[in-house]
């Protein structure tokens, strides 16, 4: 498969083909990510694009110091923050009927729905560098590694934050 | 491994994140602890119970047209706003910028000194300074725009940031430009496509920052590029 790198050389060089093969690469991480943000598909839609467009127009202000992947990470978390800014009364989580329960996964008997439901509306609800690092972690399978470059902390740190994030939201199960 | 050893390792021990000598010690104290055996029922509960939960899958057709979707949009941006100079310039200084990791004090430097020499020809041109029959319109209204560089307020907007000369207003922006790549934002909404800066707009996005971010540039702009902070303080503190 061709690197990050070289689909980003040739963009750079002016081909148009590179553009939609690293679109096509990230897309559904992007997305997915963005949704467990906003939880509003248009919006998470619209987000990813911004997302990939501010990428593209700074192209050239990514020094490969980080991977690709995480560098998209920390831009769509920027275009998020900016999203909420913009009008803070989109932080309302509605999560009906976005999620449904993995019928495949053995996971799903461990938890009720109505547990289910409570632990969707406290991820929403913790302080923002724990969720980001919940749902980094959890959802899209990266390292603390990857995550301590996307949040600009340490390891150290986004190791914490999990920790912490998954045992306020113990407590918040049990109520 | 007492109970509390154990339990700050938990989730770790979940995750597979331990190496075997810990995760060994652990599991032979899981063996022995019911209380710790129910922390990790507890600790498996919250994460397979996220782990669980999947989203609505927007269908193929999403996919297979999302790109394109992406493409034009980016396209029809960069047709509408053309392409800015200094990018070009970057490039044709750097060659492929991949390896290098901006802003590093030469690049910024040569950066800097680019951008000047870009508005020197541009003021040096317009007054007629190369001996041409043009005198710029600083001389034609009697304004005195012109005066020489650096000493006119104008490209820069009348009114702001008064006190601080071109080559600071300069520097104030190819730093924070430098930073705002990182957090993503656009890079022609500090640099114009005629290549002169705007400062409305370099500060317009430094007032849609919030503290933490405003915190975070005034150290990177302080610690890169300014051994006083003077200038900083006359803009954002």
């Amino acid at each position: 498969m061709t690197s990050d790198f070289d689909l980003l050389d040739r963009f750079k060089a002016g081909d148009r083909d590179a553009l939609e093969e690293i679109v096509s690469r990230y897309q559904k991480a992007i997305f997915f990510f963005i949704l467990r943000m906003v939880w509003d598909e248009t919006d998470a839609a619209d987000l990813s694009q911004k997302t990939f467009i501010n990428a593209f127009r700074n192209i050239r202000g990514f020094d490969g110091r980080s991977s690709f992947k995480t560098w998209l990470y920390r831009i769509a978390i920027n275009v998020c923050k900016n999203h909420f800014r913009d009008d803070p009364r989109r932080r309302e989580v509605n999560i009906e009927g976005m999620v449904f329960v993995d019928g495949t996964n053995a996971l799903e008997h461990m938890i009720s729905e109505e547990e289910r439901r409570r632990l969707s509306l406290a991820l929403s609800e913790l302080p923002e560098k724990q969720r980001h690092t919940i749902i980094l972690k959890v959802y899209q399978g990266l390292t603390y590694r990857e995550i301590a470059e996307i949040t600009g902390s340490s390891e150290g740190t986004a190791k914490a934050n999990f920790h912490f994030g998954v045992k306020k939201l113990r407590q918040i199960l049990q109520g | 491994m007492n109970c509390g050893e154990v339990r700050d390792q938990l989730i770790e021990f979940y995750e597979d994140n331990l190496g075997p000598l810990d995760a060994e010690q652990i599991r032979i104290h899981l063996g022995t602890c019911p209380g710790c055996r129910e922390e990790l029922r507890a600790i498996e509960k919250v994460v397979g119970g996220l782990k669980s939960q999947r989203l609505r899958d927007p269908g193929e057709a999403f996919w297979r047209n999302f790109p394109k979707r992406v493409g034009e949009a980016f396209h029809q941006e960069e047709k509408s706003m053309g392409v800015p100079i200094l990018p070009r310039v970057r490039e044709w200084i750097y060659g492929s910028t991949r390896w290098l990791s901006f802003p590093k004090p030469v690049g910024a430097a040569v950066s800097i000194a680019t951008v000047i020499v870009v508005i020197a020809g541009f003021l040096f041109f317009k007054t007629g300074w190369f001996g041409t029959e043009s005198r710029g319109r600083g001389e034609e209204t009697g304004e005195g725009y012109f005066e020489g560089v650096g000493t006119g307020v104008y490209p820069f907007a009348p009114g702001t940031l008064e006190g601080l000369s071109s080559y600071q207003l300069i520097e104030i922006s190819q730093g924070l430009m430098g930073w705002l790549n990182g957090m993503g934002s656009s890079m022609e909404e500090t640099f114009r496509g005629d290549g002169f800066l705007e400062v409305q707009d370099v500060f317009a996005q430094l007032e849609e920052l919030d503290s933490e971010e405003l915190d975070l540039v005034y150290e990177a702009l302080k610690t890169r590029y300014f051994k006083s902070t003077t200038y900083l303080s006359l803009s954002i503190g």
